[in-house]
C-alpha cells in the first residue's frame, strides 16, 4: 500500500471529479462530480489528480458549464423546478474543470515532486489537495523555508526556498493598492529573519532597499493605509540601519537613523547623467556632451561646468573642438541645475557614503536608505539608486574577483531592493544602468535584485525573462499581465487566474523558488503575533539549540 | 417466498412473446394499475402493465342498453349474462426476469406460457426489483405511450422505497442519461414524476 491510498471515508468528502479528456499541452478536463457544486470551485486552487502510480499536482485555471447535448439546457421549461435541476446536475448538465498539471510525485513516500511531463489517465480520480499535499510541494517552514502565505481557501501555509530565492533577482508587480510594498516586506522581513539563522557565511543575504516612500525602515503605513506597522528596523534592531538622505524627514516622523547620506558632485559621472536623460528631459546630444566635460574637468567636472562660462573667447573654442552645440551645453546645465537643489548634494563631501554603506553590508547589516521628502522626486531616486548601486557592484565584484573561488573570502550575498523599477529597467537604460547589468548576469557577483513595480510593461524583455521569482499582485493592464508571464509555458492558463485576483492580499507566485505556481492569500502582518512570527522565534530556536548543546 | 405465494393471483397469460404479453383479468373491470409491476412464476417473468381494456369476448361490438339504472352496479346486476360475454384484458412489456434469487434486468430467454398465472408484486418485491433502473431502457423503447407507462412505474415504484424523493431522482437521472439526445421527451417524464 503507498502512502497515496486514503482510508475509504476520506474518499469521498474531497472528490472533485474525474478526468475525461485534455493534454499536457493544454491542461485538462475535468468532470465536476454532480455533488459538487461549481459554485465552490475557485480559479487557482489546487487539486491532485491520482493517477495508477503518480499523484499530480495541477492547479485549477477554468470552470464551465457543459451539457451532454447542446439542446438539453436551452428545452428546459423556464420555470425549472429543484427536481429538475438536480436530476440535471451530473447526468445532462454538469461542470467541469480545466485544471494544468504542474507537478508529479512518484508513488513512494519519499519521491520528491517533479515536472509533470505526462497526464494522468481517463478516468483518474481529482480532489481537493490536502494540507499534507501542499506541504509536501512546498516545504514546511524552517531554516531555508520561509513563509509567504496561504493558498485560496486553505489554513496550510505555503513557503518559498530561501536559498533558491536568493540566488536570482526577483520581482514584486502589482498596480497602486495592491500590496506590494506590503508584500515586499514580508519578503524582506523573511530574508533577513532566515539569513540570521545560516550558519555558513556563504549562505547569509543582506539586503540594501533603496526606499522611495520610507516604507521599510522604522515604520510603514498599514495596508489600506490607516494607521502604522512596524518594519524592519523594528523588528530587527541588531541586524538593520537605517540611512537616511533626508535627516530632516526622518526626525519629524521620529525615526532613529544610524547615518546620513549626501552625495558629492564630485562622485556623479557622465554615465549617471546618462540615465537621467528622460527625468531631467536633456536631450541625446546633451548627455554626450557630459563625456567631454569630464574629461577635461575631471571630478570636479559638475561644479565647473555650471560656472562656465560660454561667452568666454577660451571656452567656446573648447565647446566648438568637441563639438557640443550651444543648446546642448544649455540643455545638460539645466539638468545639472536641478540636480544642485537636491537638498542631499553637496559639492563635496568628506564621508564616502558608498563606503559606509558597504561596511555596513560587509558586517552582515541590512541597510535601508529613506529617500524622505526626495521620495517623490523620481530623479533624486533615480541618481542615488544607481550611483550606489553602480559603485558597491563594483566593490563587489572586485571582491569576489579578488577570492578566486574561494567562498569563504567572497562578499556576502547582497540582494538591492528597488521600487519603480522600469524607471531603471526600460528598454532603453536596461542595457546602461547597472541594475540592467545585475539582473541580467545573475548572482556572478553576488548581487542580485528585488524589483519593485507597478508597470513590468516597461521592464526591458531581456531583463524580465532574468528574474527568478515573480511575486504578482492583480494588474489591471494586459501589456502588464503579457510582460509578467511573458516565458511561461502555462501563459494563458495563469493569465485567467492573475486576471481574477483580489485586489487586495491576494498574489500569484511562480518561478525559480517555487515548484509549481501557486496563488496565496498574504501572511497577516501588522498584529503582535506577525511580529512575534519575525522576531521571536528565531531567538527562541536559538535558545533551544544552545541548551540542547 | 411467502409474500409471493400470499399475494392474490390477478390474471393469466393469454398471448405472448419474449418481450410483450397480453393477459386476462380474473375479474371484470380489475387490470391492475398502468404501470405496476406484475409477475409470473416458474419461470420468474417481471412485467411492466402498459395497456388494459374490456371487451366483448365474442369480438363483438357492446351496443348501449340503459333501462331505468343510474349506475354500473346495479345495471350489470340487472345483465348477469353480461358478465360472462365481457373480458378484461391487460397488455405488459417484459422488463427482466429472475432466477433463483438474482434479478435481471433484460429480457427472459423464453416467453411466458401462457395461461401461466399472474401476481401483482408486492411492495418489498418492486423495492428488490427498482433497486436497479436498467429496466428503463426496456420500458422507454416499448410501444406507445412508453413515458406514460414510465413515468407511472416510477411513481408506483417511488412508494416502496423509503427515501421517495432519492429514488425519484436517481431515476431521473437515468431517464437523462438514457434521453440525453430527446430532451422535450425527458422534460416530459419528468414533469410527470416530480416528487
Amino acid at each position: 500500500m503507498s502512502d497515496h491510498d486514503k482510508p475509504e471515508s476520506q474518499t469521498t468528502a474531497d472528490r472533485l471529479g474525474l478526468v475525461v479528456g485534455g493534454s499536457l499541452a493544454a491542461g485538462l478536463d475535468v468532470r465536476l462530480d454532480s455533488s459538487r457544486s461549481v459554485e465552490d470551485i475557485a480559479v487557482g486552487r489546487y487539486v491532485t489528480i491520482q493517477g495508477q502510480r503518480s499523484r499530480f499536482f495541477s492547479i485549477i485555471t477554468d470552470v464551465e458549464l457543459r451539457a451532454t447535448n447542446r439542446d438539453i439546457p436551452w428545452s428546459l421549461p423556464e420555470a425549472t423546478d429543484d427536481f429538475a435541476r438536480e436530476v440535471m446536475a451530473g447526468t445532462a448538465t454538469f461542470g467541469s474543470l480545466h485544471v494544468v498539471p504542474y507537478l508529479k510525485v512518484g508513488p513512494t513516500a519519499d519521491a520528491q515532486p517533479e515536472p509533470a511531463k505526462t497526464v494522468p489517465a481517463h478516468f483518474a480520480e481529482v480532489r481537493e489537495a490536502s494540507q499534507e499535499d501542499v506541504e509536501r510541494v512546498f516545504g514546511q517552514e524552517d531554516e531555508s523555508h520561509f513563509v509567504i502565505g496561504s493558498p485560496l481557501d486553505m489554513e496550510v501555509k505555503v513557503c518559498l526556498n530561501y536559498q533558491r530565492f536568493a540566488e536570482r533577482s526577483n520581482g514584486v508587480f502589482g498596480k497602486s493598492g495592491t500590496g506590494k510594498t506590503f508584500l515586499a516586506r514580508i519578503v524582506l522581513a523573511s530574508l533577513i529573519q532566515k539569513s540570521n539563522v545560516q550558519r555558513e557565511a556563504k549562505d547569509r543575504v543582506v539586503n540594501l532597499v533603496f526606499d522611495m516612500h520610507n516604507e521599510y525602515g522604522w515604520k510603514g503605513t498599514r495596508e489600506g493605509g490607516s494607521g502604522e506597522v512596524k518594519a524592519l528596523k523594528q523588528l530587527f534592531s541588531a541586524s538593520v540601519a537605517v540611512f537616511t538622505l533626508d535627516l530632516e524627514s526622518s526626525r519629524r516622523r521620529q525615526v532613529a537613523t544610524d547615518a546620513v547620506v549626501e552625495i558629492g558632485f564630485d562622485e556623479v559621472e557622465p554615465e549617471d547623467i546618462e540615465i537621467l536623460q528622460e527625468s531631467l528631459n536633456l536631450t541625446p546630444l546633451a548627455v554626450q556632451a557630459a563625456f567631454p566635460l569630464e574629461r577635461r574637468f575631471g571630478r570636479q567636472w559638475i561644479e565647473k561646468t555650471l560656472d562656465l562660462d560660454p561667452s568666454d573667447e577660451e571656452e567656446r573654442e573648447f565647446l566648438q573642438r568637441e563639438s557640443i552645440h550651444d543648446s546642448s551645453f544649455r540643455s545638460l546645465r539645466r539638468g545639472l541645475r536641478r540636480l544642485e537643489r537636491l537638498g542631499f548634494m553637496r559639492p563635496h563631501t568628506e564621508q564616502n557614503s558608498v563606503q559606509t554603506i558597504l561596511n555596513y553590508l560587509q558586517s552582515g547589516k541590512n541597510v535601508v536608505l529613506e529617500f524622505g521628502r526626495h521620495g517623490d522626486n523620481i530623479t533624486a531616486y533615480v541618481l542615488v539608486a544607481n550611483l550606489l548601486t553602480r559603485r558597491i557592484h563594483e566593490r563587489y565584484r572586485q571582491q569576489k574577483e579578488a577570492a578566486l573561488g574561494d567562498r569563504a573570502q567572497e562578499p556576502i550575498h547582497l540582494v538591492i531592493t528597488i521600487e519603480e523599477a522600469h524607471k531603471f529597467l526600460n528598454p532603453q537604460l536596461a542595457s546602461q544602468t547597472i541594475f540592467g547589468q545585475i539582473a541580467r548576469e545573475m548572482r556572478k557577483y553576488n548581487v542580485t535584485l528585488l524589483v519593485v513595480d507597478q508597470r513590468p510593461s516597461g521592464i526591458d524583455t531581456e531583463v524580465m525573462s532574468q528574474i527568478g521569482t515573480k511575486i504578482t499582485c492583480l494588474l489591471d493592464s494586459e501589456s502588464d499581465v503579457d510582460r509578467v508571464l511573458e516565458g511561461v509555458a502555462e501563459k494563458r492558463e495563469l493569465k485567467s487566474v492573475l486576471a481574477r485576483l483580489e485586489s487586495r492580499q491576494q498574489a500569484l507566485i511562480f518561478g525559480h523558488a517555487v515548484p509549481m505556481p501557486v496563488v496565496v492569500r498574504t501572511e497577516e502582518y501588522g498584529s503582535e503575533e506577525s511580529y512575534g512570527r519575525f522576531a521571536e522565534r528565531p531567538f527562541r530556536e536559538r535558545l533551544e539549540e544552545i541548551y540542547s548543546e | 417466498m411467502n409474500n409471493k405465494e400470499s399475494s392474490e393471483i390477478i390474471g393469466q397469460v393469454v398471448a405472448a412473446d419474449i418481450a410483450f404479453f397480453t393477459a386476462q383479468s380474473l375479474e371484470l373491470h380489475r387490470a391492475p394499475p398502468l404501470g405496476s409491476l406484475v409477475q409470473t412464476n416458474d419461470p420468474t417473468i417481471y412485467v411492466v402493465v402498459c395497456d388494459a381494456r374490456t371487451e366483448s369476448i365474442e369480438g363483438r361490438r357492446p351496443v348501449a342498453h340503459l333501462s331505468g339504472e343510474t349506475d354500473l352496479q346495479s345495471f350489470l346486476d340487472a345483465n348477469p349474462h353480461l358478465r360472462h360475454l365481457l373480458r378484461t384484458t391487460f397488455d405488459a412489456v417484459v422488463v427482466g426476469h429472475g432466477e433463483s434469487a438474482t434479478v435481471r434486468h433484460y429480457l427472459p430467454p423464453h416467453p411466458a406460457p401462457i395461461f401461466a398465472p399472474l401476481r401483482l408484486c408486492p411492495q418489498e418485491e418492486v423495492a428488490r426489483f427498482s433497486q436497479s433502473l436498467d429496466f428503463l431502457k426496456l420500458l422507454l423503447s416499448a410501444a406507445a405511450n412508453s413515458d406514460e407507462v414510465a413515468a407511472a412505474c416510477l411513481r408506483l415504484a417511488s412508494a416502496a422505497h423509503p427515501d421517495r424523493r432519492a429514488f425519484l431522482v436517481t431515476a431521473g437521472k437515468e431517464l437523462a442519461r438514457l434521453l440525453a439526445n430527446e430532451p422535450h421527451r425527458l422534460t416530459a417524464i419528468l414533469r410527470r414524476i416530480r416528487p
